[in-house]
């Protein structure tokens, strides 16, 4: 029963996987930018990989001779892995970890957030992280269908986690569906399948304010790269010069 | 059972109960044929995930279900679910151009690491050699860090029919081939 629970939640998390996001410029490691779904992260001669259910490091020293060396159950349907100033930050469906890396580059659990008290409508969501100025910026959807049953959410929430043992939440936005997000020097760039990415000014991290949209595709993925915003639709390269973020310029889609 | 005793009135029992265990023997072999249900339909094609030998840079391919997204330098790396890893270059953000397609039967996840791809397949982590970006090859395995992942039974879109079942844990599905199917238990809906 319990196996076939677990499948059921697997398929439930499968059906949504295909909507992908990201950006970061947080998550940099010698130059390798990751999305802000990303799962798998190296800093320094570590490999940190979130499973379905789990958080792994492997030592890389020797690439070609990588050893796992620390295993961690944690819950399930985890989908992010986030690498802040020495913290790892994990999205669940339902949930936010917080690790801080010791010195053996072992993770170690300072705080486990839950975005909702209800069981059951928790396990739909999608929740990647991004962190910047002790601010966390988190998205949480539905895949807007039946697996859902008892409510569509929908919305960016900033939590405040400069304790990392007591983050608190400060603010919550509705947004129609969005995905992975990431931020440049003062605004909030969010993936969203309905109104394509969406802008916020984040002067004050505290408060994201909505300011414009680039709609007419469905926004999954997007990567911050210094002056360079680029965003992955499911079928598409969308990339922005961001060097004047209040000037925001299209430069080119690209159908791949 | 009967007990044949011979009799006038026992020879006629005796004859029915032999056409009878002639009738029972003959249906069980004709039931037993009737049974086996023979049809034309999909068998998947499966690779071991211990297999690395599908692992190799080819030539550039559309975009069809993307996934993860990594920038390393003036490249892009996207995820084609299940498949593999488009690698393009931006070194001209208004004119990329998608250079190779990496094919890593089994991968959603992905990171670089210097001249290392750290790629999936669904079970194992493959560390990868991508010092040259138009060859590269396996160079280690992260051994079982992924349960497989939970894949309804599915056969291609266009296809109608009987299937036979693909279970996730047998391997890494590469596609499906035609062949005849003895009692196949998947039908398409």
């Amino acid at each position: 029963m319990q196996k076939f629970f677990i499948s059921l939640i697997v398929m439930i998390s499968l059906f949504e996987l295909n909507c992908t996001a990201s950006s970061d410029i947080g998550s940099e490691s010698g130059g390798t930018s990751v999305g802000s779904y990303a799962t798998m992260l190296t800093i320094g001669k570590k490999l940190y990989a979130v499973t379905d259910t789990e958080i792994i490091t492997i030592d890389i020293t020797d690439a070609k001779n990588s050893k796992k060396l620390d295993v961690q159950e944690l819950g399930f349907s985890i989908e992010s892995l986030y690498h802040y100033n020495g913290l790892l930050f994990v999205g669940s469906a339902s949930q936010m970890y917080i690790f801080s890396i010791g010195v053996d580059g072992i993770p170690r659990r300072e705080s486990t957030t839950t975005y909702f008290q209800l069981w059951g409508r928790d396990i739909c969501s999608h929740d990647p992280i991004v962190v910047k100025d002790n601010i966390a910026y988190v998205t949480l959807s539905t895949s807007g269908v039946s697996d859902c049953t008892f409510r569509q959410f929908n919305e960016l929430r900033v939590y405040d986690v400069s304790d990392v043992r007591n983050p608190k939440l400060i603010s919550t936005t509705p947004m129609s569906l969005p995905k992975g997000l990431g931020y440049g020097k003062s605004k909030l760039y969010v993936c969203d399948q309905v109104d394509g990415l969406v802008v916020f000014d984040i002067t004050d991290p505290a408060k994201p304010i909505r300011e414009i949209n680039f709609s007419g595709f469905e926004a999954f993925d997007l990567i911050v790269k210094g002056n360079l915003l680029m965003v992955v639709s499911a079928k598409a390269l969308h990339q922005y010069d961001i060097s004047d973020e209040n000037n925001i310029t299209f430069l080119a889609k690209i159908d791949l | 059972m009967k007990i044949l005793i011979h009799s006038p009135t026992d020879n006629l029992k005796h004859s029915i109960s032999i056409f009878y265990a002639i009738f029972i023997l003959f249906s069980i072999c004709s039931c037993h044929k009737a049974e086996d249900f023979i049809v034309e339909g999909l068998v998947p094609i499966v690779i071991g995930f211990d297999d690395d030998s599908k692992v190799k840079s080819s030539a550039s391919r559309p975009f069809v279900n993307t996934g993860k997204i990594v920038s390393v330098g003036n490249y892009i790396f996207i995820n084609e679910e299940g498949i593999g890893i488009h690698v393009i270059d931006n070194t001209i953000p208004t004119a990329p151009i998608n250079l190779y397609f990496w094919e890593i039967p089994g991968n959603f996840e992905f990171t670089i690491d210097g001249a290392f791809l750290f790629a999936d397949n669904s079970r194992h982590i493959f560390v990868i050699d991508i010092t040259d970006y138009q060859q590269i090859s396996v160079v280690d395995i992260i051994k079982d860090v992924y349960e497989p992942r939970f894949l309804e039974p599915t056969a291609p879109a266009d296809f109608q029919g009987w299937f036979q079942c693909f279970d996730a844990n047998s391997g890494i599905l590469l596609g499906w081939e035609k062949k005849i199917l003895t009692n196949p238990l998947c039908h398409t809906r």
